[in-house]
Order: structure tokens, then C-alpha cells, then sequence
């Protein structure tokens, strides 16, 4: 390698980085509030039906026109609400802590469980059979209520936790560190329904989707302009896509706590 | 442990691009510290003025903001700009801009006479890198000017990073060529 050339290269590209702070205020400043809405697919679906309508009669023009504006209010609102359900979820993956349920209604109450989870891998479980589990700073606690017993042990073999969190489990949607999940999660999901629902006082939004071929319901906040409280309020996860069974329930009962006490990960040695 | 939890990663493009159309002007702003000088480059390479090419690339991040929801990968966010700033280069070489003084209502806060002068040095490398192809030019600016980091340089050009690295050492290869000749001339 040629070090004078590579110092006369670095040079050079130094002077594109000049005036850079100035020119970034300008540039925010001269922005629009929001980008543009995507509706330029919408208008060119909206001529095709009006061509031809045009052409023809005027009660097909009026009945052309009519369907466009319902294809487009659907169109934009889907984007909308898409645009804030990706929020939701990259929102998630930021948490600092969560406490929430998961649950399968309809069973007994052994199918249930309370996880508080702090990132980036700590957590505290409490199952509806009486087993209480605990990681913190790699050291599992285990306390089984039948035996009563606490077993601590360094982290080594996951447990349920991989299916809470990880594999399959709703808890996913904060647990999971992997910056492109919300996308993936996004390209993989097709919004059925939006409807603004009052979820526990609050006025939330209620997201239906098909999500690998299984219905996903969601409330989230429906204020997407600003840093929500709470990503979601509740998930439900369905086991097809005509909602035939919920196999899975999430309550999100609160975010980024921030008094919440080092004792939750910990499971003291009687 | 504390209770904060783990380190914070920076967000990804495609994170930044959602924020930014929810309304995140700030979350613009970050692709727009990421990628200002690439595009400032490459818009250079099409205007060969430092103040024209700094204007262009104010337009080429207003473009890119307002077709930021018709982005369908938003990974894919530093390779969609390179070929915004190439299409926008490529209008102002067909004269569509030339002696348009202001391009996106922001006035040139700088004259050509205020800007610092490139060395000799400078000059006969910026007179080379002309002569370079474009592919090699970009791989030169995508590299230099994202850290020189090659996995993400590879990206942005949309390049495997074997041909990056070959690119690269085809532009080095030409540029001491280049300047060689220049120097025996004299």
C-alpha cells in the first residue's frame, strides 16, 4: 500500500465532512413535517379504474371514483397503521425492563406465567405450577414450590425461558436484541384490520394480522407521533388464520420501571 | 449490575428510516450524519465544484426524504441514496441544474473564492480520481468515507466485498499511474 497515497486519500475525503453541522440544521430545518405518505401506487390503481369509466358511462365514473376514494383511505390508513404497529415493535426491542403475563385462556392455571425482563438477559419467571425461576448477571436461580428447595447454579443450560423469550413465545417482541426483528417481523405480516378500540381507559388501537399463517391481535397506543408508554398493551396470538384458538396471551402490565428492585432476579437461599 | 441493563447498539438504517417516517426528523438527521459525505462525493464527481456538490447533496437528501416511504427494503437505505445521488448527478451533468444558483431553496452560503484552496497535491489527485470509472470511484468514496469499513462500504455500492477489494485496488493501482505520469511530465 502506498502511504502517501493513502494519506493524500484521506485528506481529500476529509473536505466532504467540512461544514457538515451548518448544512445538517439547514437540511432539517427546510424538512417537512413528515415524508410524504405513499400514495402514488393508490393514484395509478384509481386511473385505471377511471379511464375506462370515462370513456363509458358517468354512473360508472361516479361508481369509479368511489371505489378509488375507499381504496384509498384503505390504502393510507394500512400504511398508517403499519408504519405505527413497526413503531410498536422497535419500541419493544428497546425496553429497559417489562413485566407482563402469557397465558392460554380456557386452560387451568398452570398455563400461565409472570416474567419481569431486563435487558439485556435477566429475567425473573413465575409458573402457574409453583416454579419460580430467575436469572441475573448469569446466575440461575431455581425454586421449585413442591420441593421448596432454591437451586443456584451458574447459567449454562437455557430453560423455559427460550420459549418464553425467544423461540416461539410472545416475550420475543422485547427480549429479542437482533436490530432487524421489528423489520423482519414487519416484511412478514399483513395487516387485516385497524380500529381505534378504549383499551382499559386508555383510546388504543386494535391491529389484526396474518403473521406466517397464524392471527396476531395487538392494542397499541394510537398516538404514533410520540414516544409511546407502553409498545403494546396486549398481544394475543392465534393458532391459524381465521382465529380459531388463542394459544397465547400477552398482558403488558408495565415499562422501563424504573424503581423496580435487584431482589426480582434474585431468589433468596432459605 | 446495574439497573439500566446492557449497552446500547447503534440503531440500524431501516430503524432510523421507520423513525423518520413517524416523524423523527432527529432520526433523519442520523442517516444524514452516516451518509452526508458519501453523497457529498459522489455528487462531486458529477458537479467537479466542492460548492455545487455540497448544494446537490442537500437535494439528494430532500428527494430521498420524500420518497422515504417508497423505500420497500429499509436496510437497504445507504444503496437506494448512492442511486438517488447518482440519478440527481446525473440530471445536473444533462444541464438540467447548471445555472440554477439556489437548488433546494437553501442560498450557497459560501463563495468558491472562500473555500480553502487544494494543495497542488490535492488537485493532481482529484484531477486522477476523474479519470477513475464511477464503480471505482464509489468503491474509493463508499470506503474512505463510511470508516473504511469494508462490510459496510460493500453494501452501500451493492458489490460483493471481493469485488469492493478489487475495485479498490484497481483505483489505487490507476491513481498512482495517473499521478506518476503527471509527475514525470513536469
Amino acid at each position: 500500500m502506498n502511504e502517501r497515497l493513502e494519506q493524500d486519500l484521506a485528506q481529500y475525503y476529509a473536505r466532504f465532512q467540512q461544514g457538515h453541522e451548518q448544512r445538517r440544521q439547514q437540511l432539517l430545518a427546510s424538512l417537512p413535517a413528515q415524508p410524504r405518505e405513499v400514495v402514488q401506487p393508490v393514484r395509478a390503481r384509481v386511473i385505471r379504474f377511471r379511464l375506462p369509466g370515462v370513456a363509458k358511462v358517468a354512473a360508472a365514473l361516479a361508481a369509479t371514483v368511489m371505489i378509488g376514494v375507499m381504496l384509498f383511505s384503505l390504502f393510507v390508513q394500512s400504511d398508517v397503521t403499519s408504519v405505527a404497529l413497526a413503531g410498536a415493535l422497535e419500541q419493544a426491542g428497546r425496553v429497559e425492563n417489562v413485566h407482563f403475563t402469557l397465558s392460554t385462556p380456557g386452560s387451568d392455571d398452570n398455563a400461565k406465567v409472570e416474567v419481569w425482563f431486563r435487558r439485556p438477559s435477566d429475567f425473573r419467571m413465575e409458573f402457574g405450577n409453583g416454579l419460580v425461576m430467575t436469572l441475573n448477571d448469569g446466575v440461575r436461580y431455581i425454586q421449585d414450590a413442591s420441593e421448596g428447595a432454591v437451586t443456584v447454579r451458574p447459567d449454562a443450560v437455557p430453560g423455559p425461558e427460550l420459549f418464553v423469550l425467544h423461540i416461539g413465545g410472545l416475550g420475543r417482541l422485547f427480549a429479542v436484541t437482533d436490530g432487524s426483528f421489528a423489520q423482519q417481523w414487519m416484511e412478514k405480516s399483513s395487516i387485516v384490520s385497524s380500529e381505534l378500540v378504549e383499551y382499559k381507559g386508555e383510546r388504543c388501537r386494535k391491529v389484526v394480522c396474518l403473521h406466517e399463517g397464524q392471527r396476531f391481535e395487538y392494542v397499541i397506543a394510537d398516538d404514533a407521533t410520540e414516544e409511546r408508554r407502553v409498545p403494546f398493551y396486549e398481544v394475543k396470538q392465534f393458532s391459524d388464520a381465521d382465529g380459531g384458538r388463542l394459544v397465547s396471551h400477552m398482558e403488558v402490565l408495565s415499562v422501563n420501571e424504573p424503581a423496580l428492585p435487584e431482589s426480582t432476579f434474585v431468589i433468596a437461599e432459605k | 449490575m446495574g439497573l439500566s441493563g446492557g449497552t446500547r447498539l447503534a440503531a440500524s438504517d431501516g430503524t432510523l428510516v421507520l423513525r423518520a417516517l413517524e416523524g423523527d426528523q432527529q432520526a433523519f438527521g442520523e442517516l444524514y450524519d452516516r451518509y452526508a459525505a458519501l453523497v457529498r462525493a459522489i455528487c462531486k464527481d458529477s458537479t467537479g465544484d466542492f460548492t455545487r456538490a455540497q448544494d446537490l447533496a442537500q437535494e439528494v437528501f430532500l428527494r430521498a426524504y420524500a420518497k422515504l416511504a417508497d423505500l420497500r427494503d429499509r436496510e437497504r437505505f445507504g444503496p437506494w441514496l448512492v442511486s438517488i445521488a447518482r440519478f440527481v448527478g446525473r440530471e445536473f451533468r444533462r444541464g438540467a441544474y447548471r445555472d440554477r444558483h439556489v437548488l433546494v431553496g437553501l442560498a450557497p452560503e459560501e463563495t468558491p473564492s472562500e473555500l480553502p484552496k487544494e494543495d497542488e497535491r490535492l488537485g493532481e489527485l482529484a484531477f486522477a480520481m476523474a479519470r477513475l470509472s464511477e464503480r471505482e470511484r464509489l468503491a474509493l468514496n463508499a470506503y474512505y468515507l463510511q470508516e473504511q469499513n469494508a462490510a459496510q462500504a460493500s453494501k452501500t455500492v451493492g458489490v460483493s466485498r471481493s469485488t469492493l477489494y478489487r475495485l479498490l485496488a484497481e483505483a489505487r493501482e490507476k491513481l498512482e499511474r495517473f499521478i506518476e505520469e503527471r509527475e514525470e511530465k513536469k
